[in-house]
C-alpha cells in the first residue's frame, strides 16, 4: 500500500521536482570520490548533464604566479594538458576579477588567445558560459560550450542550479587535490623511509615489527614483507629480543626514552652481523605511538677500526726497541763519572734528544694502551681500594714536578673516604692521568687541590687546578681520542690528547663517570665518581677472576 | 763476593749492547747469546746466575728456548727475566703468565731502565 502511494507520487513530480532530484544526484556524485582524475569526470558530466552543452573545460591557475590556466580536464583532445598564458588572456583575467559567471553568445564568442580561439573556431562554438572554480587552494574555472542553436539557459533556477553545482564542484576538487598532495607526501616519505641508508624498523606498542625499510631488508639479505607482524626474535636473538621487547614496553608504557643507542647482533638470513642500533620514540597527537629502531651496519667499520689497530700497534712495537736504545745510550752518555765530562753544549744537547726520546717513549706507550682499550674489555681486578691511600701514592711520585714548580697540593682531609670496589692499579693510573695533567696545565706558585665527597651511592674524586682553563665549546672533547685544546696546544704544553681518553675508559669500565667544569683562565675541576657497591656484572667477572686465579695456583 | 753472571739472550745488537755497557760498572758478568740456540750453547759452558730473555728472535726464539731449558734438569732452576718489546706490562711476579711460564718475571724493555732491570735482577737473585 506505501509503496503504491509513493509511485504514485512520483509520477506527479513536476518538471522542476525533476529538475531538483537530477540536481541532487548529480552533486552527489560529484563529491563521491576523492580520486582527483573521478572527481573531474564527474564534475565535468554533470555540468553537461544539468546543462545540455556539448563541450566542458576545467582550467585552473598555477598557484604560484597565476600565470597561466592549465588544463585539468577536457572534452576536446585540442585542449588536454594545455596550458594557457594568461596576461593577456582577457577572459579568463576578467572572469577571475569578476568571480561571476561571464557569457558569451554568436559573434561574441571569441578570444585573443588563439589556443582558445582555434577551437570556438573549430567547434562552431555558438556559446560559451565561463564560470568561475573557486574554493580555498582552488582558483579556476569551467568554460561549458554549446554549438547547436539555442543558446539561452532556460531559468535563473537553472542558472541558480549551475552556481551551486559549481561551487560544490570546487569544494570537491579541492578535497581531491588535498588528497592527492598527501598521498604523495606518503609516497615521498615511504620512498625516503625505504632509500635512507640505515636500517629501520617500526615497532608498534604490541612489541612486533609493524614496517622495516628496503635498506633493512637489504641487510639481513632478507625481503621487506616478510618482517611484518613478526616478533622481535624474528631480527634478534632470543635474549636481546626478550631484553629489547622489555625495554620497548616500559617506553610505551612510560613515554620515556632512556637508553638510546647500543651495538646488537642482528640475524641476517645466513649469518649474523653487527650494527649499531638507535631507539627513537615517536608519539603525535592523534596517531598510535611508535618505536623507531635504526641500524647502522658496523662491521665494516670495525674491520677497518681492527686493522687500523693491528697497525698501530704492530708500528708502536716496532718503534719500542729504537727507543729503548736511544733512551739507554743517551741516558749513559748523561753519567758523567763513568763516561766523563760533557762540554756545556754537548751536554744540553743531549739533554734536549733524551728529553724528546722520552716523550716519544711516553706517546709510543700511550698509543699502545689507547689501542688495548679499544680492542678489548678492560680486565679489572675488582677489590676494595682506598681512594685517598692510593691519591697519596700518586702526589709522592708526582712530587719531583710538583717541587719543580713549587706547586702546592692541598688536600681536604677531613671525612672519612670509604673503600669503594675498584682495580687498584687502574685508579692509580686514572689519578696520576688527572694529577699529572692538573700540574701541567698550572702556573708555577700555582695551587691544585684534591677532595673526595660522597653522592648518594657514589665517591667521587676531584682535582682541581689554577691551570688555563678549557674553554666551553671544548670541554665536551677534551675526553676523545688525540682532542687538544687550542689553550693547551697555544701555552706550548706537551701531550699527546690521550690521556684523558685512556681516564674515561678507565672510569667508564669501573661504572662510573667522569666529568669537568672549567672556567677559562681560572682552572678546571676534574671529577671522578666511583660506585660504593659493586655492579652486578663487575662482581661476577671478580668471582670469575678470583676462582680462576685459586684454580691455578693451588 | 761472588760475580753475578748474566746470560743475556738477544738478537738486537744496539740492546744487547745498551745492557752490556749499562752492568758492566757492577758486579756483574754479562755473556751474550743472538738467539735461543746460541743461548743453548752459551749454558753447556757454564750456568748462568740468571737469564735475560728476549721473546722475538730468529732462529730459536724465546718461547721455544724455555721450553727446551724446562726439560733439562740442571738447567730447569735458573731464574729467567723476559725482556721484551711485546705486549703490555700488567704481567708481574705474580701473574698468571710469569706462573705458567715458570719464569720469574717479564719486563718491558721500553719501559724499564737499565738500571730498573738490575734493580729487578738484584731482587729476583736475593729471593
Amino acid at each position: 500500500m506505501f509503496f503504491m502511494k509513493i509511485k504514485e507520487k512520483r509520477q506527479t513530480l513536476s518538471p522542476s521536482d525533476q529538475t531538483l532530484d537530477r540536481f541532487y544526484r548529480i552533486s552527489k556524485k560529484v563529491s563521491s570520490s576523492l580520486e582527483l582524475s573521478d572527481t573531474l569526470e564527474n564534475i565535468a558530466q554533470g555540468l553537461l548533464e544539468i546543462t545540455g552543452y556539448d563541450f566542458c573545460n576545467i582550467f585552473l591557475l598555477n598557484h604560484r604566479d597565476n600565470d597561466y590556466a592549465e588544463n585539468w580536464y577536457s572534452t576536446n583532445d585540442e585542449f588536454k594538458g594545455e596550458k594557457i598564458y594568461l596576461p593577456k588572456a582577457e577572459r579568463l583575467k576578467r572572469l577571475f576579477k569578476a568571480e561571476k559567471n561571464l557569457f558569451y553568445c554568436g559573434n561574441d564568442v571569441r578570444s585573443s588567445r588563439p589556443k582558445l580561439d582555434r577551437y570556438f573556431k573549430k567547434n562552431k562554438i555558438s556559446c560559451s558560459l565561463h564560470i568561475p572554480l573557486m574554493h580555498q587552494h582552488i582558483k579556476g574555472c569551467v568554460l561549458l560550450d554549446k554549438s547547436s542553436a539555442g543558446c539561452e539557459l532556460s531559468s535563473d533556477k537553472l542558472s541558480k542550479s549551475i552556481d551551486t553545482l559549481v561551487s560544490l564542484s570546487a569544494t570537491a576538487l579541492d578535497n581531491a587535490i588535498a588528497h592527492k598532495v598527501i598521498l604523495r607526501q606518503r609516497d615521498r616519505w615511504h620512498a625516503i623511509f625505504d632509500e635512507i641508508n640505515d636500517g629501520m624498523v617500526v615497532v608498534g606498542d604490541d612489541i612486533k615489527i609493524s614496517r622495516v625499510n628496503k635498506s633493512f631488508a637489504k641487510m639481513l639479505d632478507r625481503e621487506v614483507v616478510s618482517f611484518e607482524l613478526k616478533d622481535l626474535d624474528e631480527v634478534f636473538f632470543k635474549k636481546e629480543a626478550a631484553h629489547l621487547g622489555k625495554e620497548l614496553k616500559k617506553i610505551f608504557l612510560k613515554g620515556v626514552l632512556e637508553v638510546t643507542e647500543r651495538e646488537v647482533i642482528l640475524k641476517t638470513r645466513t649469518g649474523t652481523m653487527q650494527a649499531n642500533m638507535k631507539i627513537s620514540f615517536v608519539r603525535r597527537d592523534g596517531d598510535f605511538p611508535k618505536i623507531m629502531l635504526t641500524f647502522e651496519d658496523v662491521s665494516q667499520l670495525k674491520r677497518l677500526e681492527r686493522s687500523k689497530d693491528e697497525f698501530v700497534s704492530i708500528i708502536s712495537h716496532e718503534l719500542r726497541s729504537p727507543l729503548t736504545t736511544m733512551r739507554g745510550f743517551l741516558s749513559l752518555l748523561q753519567k758523567e763519572d763513568k763516561y766523563g765530562g760533557l762540554n756545556t753544549k754537548q751536554k744540553k744537547f743531549v739533554g734536549r734528544a733524551y728529553d724528546s726520546t722520552e716523550r716519544m717513549s711516553d706517546m709510543v706507550e700511550e698509543i699502545l694502551s689507547v689501542n688495548k682499550l679499544a680492542v678489548g674489555k678492560v680486565d679489572l681486578d675488582i677489590q676494595p681500594t682506598d681512594l685517598r691511600g692510593v691519591a697519596r701514592e700518586v702526589i709522592r711520585d708526582l712530587s719531583s714536578k710538583t717541587e719543580e714548580k713549587n706547586i702546592r697540593i692541598a688536600y681536604r682531609n677531613d671525612k672519612e673516604v670509604p673503600l669503594v670496589p675498584a682495580d687498584k692499579t687502574r685508579v692509580y693510573q686514572i689519578m696520576v692521568n688527572l694529577i699529572d695533567n692538573a700540574i701541567k696545565y698550572t702556573g708555577e706558585n700555582g695551587s691544585v687541590q684534591i677532595f673526595f665527597k660522597e653522592n648518594g651511592g657514589n665517591v667521587v674524586f676531584s682535582v682541581s687546578d689554577t691551570g688555563i682553563g678549557i674553554a666551553e665549546d671544548e670541554l665536551n672533547k677534551v675526553f676523545d681520542k688525540f682532542s687538544r685544546t687550542t689553550r693547551a696546544v697555544n701555552a706550548g704544553v706537551n701531550g699527546s690528547g690521550l690521556g684523558l681518553f685512556i681516564v674515561k675508559r678507565l672510569v667508564k669500565a669501573h661504572g662510573g663517570d667522569i666529568w669537568v667544569e672549567s672556567i677559562e683562565g681560572e682552572g678546571s675541576i676534574f671529577n671522578v665518581s666511583f660506585k660504593k657497591k659493586i655492579e652486578k656484572n663487575q662482581e661476577r667477572r671478580k668471582n670469575e677472576k678470583n676462582n680462576h686465579f685459586t684454580n691455578r695456583r693451588r | 763476593m761472588k760475580k753475578t753472571t748474566i746470560l743475556l739472550i738477544e738478537d738486537d745488537e744496539s740492546i744487547a749492547d745498551l745492557y752490556v755497557e749499562s752492568f758492566s760498572d757492577e758486579d756483574v758478568t754479562v755473556r751474550v747469546a743472538k738467539n735461543g740456540k746460541e743461548g743453548i750453547a752459551a749454558l753447556k759452558q757454564g750456568v748462568p746466575d740468571i737469564i735475560l730473555l728476549d721473546i722475538l728472535m730468529p732462529e730459536m726464539n724465546g718461547f721455544e728456548f724455555l721450553k727446551e731449558i724446562k726439560k733439562e734438569k740442571e738447567y730447569r732452576d735458573i731464574p729467567v727475566l723476559l725482556l721484551t718489546n711485546l705486549g703490555e706490562e700488567k704481567i708481574d711476579m705474580d701473574s698468571e703468565l710469569v706462573f705458567a711460564l715458570g719464569i720469574h718475571g717479564y719486563l718491558i724493555k721500553a719501559k724499564n731502565t737499565p738500571d730498573q732491570v738490575l734493580e729487578r735482577i738484584h731482587k729476583i737473585l736475593k729471593k
